[in-house]
């Protein structure tokens, strides 16, 4: 399972990086003098699934990465070398720190579905 | 006469509600020359109940790894002035272990993941040589940096991943210790040892910042041993 985690982090890493440079140089040798030509381009079917794969992969390689904080900084002996008092409260933080991750998934998948694969 | 401003952490779980700093001045002919360990026994002489740990005092047991001014070390083959400030010098316990008394902690949770490792050759395979399973050199050679692990914590101490999760984490000197079985070819529980290992707290914790390699006393690199590990496990899928 840690090697299976390990290559997961490193390739979808590769996959955002691959995405972002996509973008970077389309941006620089396609011609997105107007908005409508830039919606064009993000638009077509291609762009659409590399865009989804993308978040997906992002979503991913983000949650990988934010439960390690979790375990590292999150943990009743981490927070005990704060105070005694908020060790105590360890599985509340956690719980919160959980729940605005998946709000944030929740918001931005929702805007995402909505503004852009919908298409609206 | 030079002078030392000694800044010693006590702590007395008997009779102190928290723990303080105590303030030393230590006054010798050569406070410069000296070791850690002496300045330390020279402030035990103004105050007896000053607690630590020594034993060989030439940095082959391992006793007396402490933390000086941040850095971790044997107090017993550093020298004051490889490690004072402006004539200051603050020793801690050796970080993220519990503190029995002043600058004792309790190793148990190091040992236990020293434990976990099996820190032993394991080989079933029957001898009918008639003489010891034998190495050539070059095999030999691959143990070098790695049997000479004396077990004094600074490595593993020093290692903010090890502070985060110390029953999760094997940690740097286990670790050392994990590959210089994996790398002896006179082991034959490679396989096992290494999928033992294979889980997301045990090795892949260690995000590489070498903490351990730049305090270890010995000269040794943990961290290169991690990375072998890793190397291995990724073989094996």
């Amino acid at each position: 399972m840690g090697t299976l985690l390990w290559y997961f982090q490193r390739v979808s890493a590769l996959i955002v990086f691959s995405y972002v440079l996509t973008i970077f140089f389309s941006y620089i040798f396609f011609d997105f003098s107007s908005y409508e030509l830039w919606r064009n381009f993000i638009t077509t079917p291609e762009i659409k699934l590399y865009t989804t794969i993308f978040l997906l992969i992002s979503f991913s390689h983000g949650v990988q990465g934010l439960k390690a904080v979790e375990d590292d900084y999150l943990s009743e002996r981490t927070l005990g070398f704060l105070s005694a008092n908020i060790a105590k409260h360890s599985s509340l933080a956690r719980l919160l720190y959980r729940f605005v991750i998946l709000l944030v998934i929740f918001v931005t998948s929702y805007v995402f579905v909505i503004y852009y694969l919908v298409d609206l | 006469m030079e002078k030392l401003n000694l800044s010693i952490y006590r702590y007395d779980p008997s009779k102190d509600q928290r723990p303080y700093m105590a303030d030393y001045k230590i006054e010798s002919e050569s406070v410069g020359n000296m070791m850690v360990i002496d300045a330390i026994r020279k402030a035990q002489e103004l105050d007896s109940t000053l607690t630590f740990r020594r034993s060989c005092g030439q940095g082959v047991c391992g006793s007396d790894g402490v933390n000086m001014n941040g850095q971790n070390g044997l107090a017993c083959i550093t020298s004051v002035s490889s490690v004072s400030v402006m004539n200051k010098l603050e020793i801690r316990p050796l970080p993220g272990l519990p503190v029995i008394k002043d600058l004792i902690v309790d190793m148990k949770p190091f040992y236990d993941q020293y434990e976990k490792i099996k820190p032993f050759l394991s080989n079933e395979e029957e001898v009918d040589t008639g003489h010891e399973r034998l190495q050539s050199p070059e095999e030999r050679e691959k143990l070098d940096g790695l049997y000479e692990c004396i077990l004094c914590a600074c490595c593993s101490t020093s290692c903010p991943s090890f502070w985060w999760n110390p029953e999760k984490f094997v940690g740097p000197a286990a670790l050392l210790q994990a590959y210089r079985f994996i790398a002896d070819t006179r082991d034959k529980q490679k396989k096992s040892r290494l999928k033992k290992l294979n889980d997301a707290f045990s090795v892949y914790r260690c995000h590489g910042i070498m903490n351990c390699t730049s305090v270890c006393p010995k000269g040794l690199n943990p961290s290169k041993a991690i990375n072998e590990i890793k190397k291995e496990l990724r073989k094996i899928g």
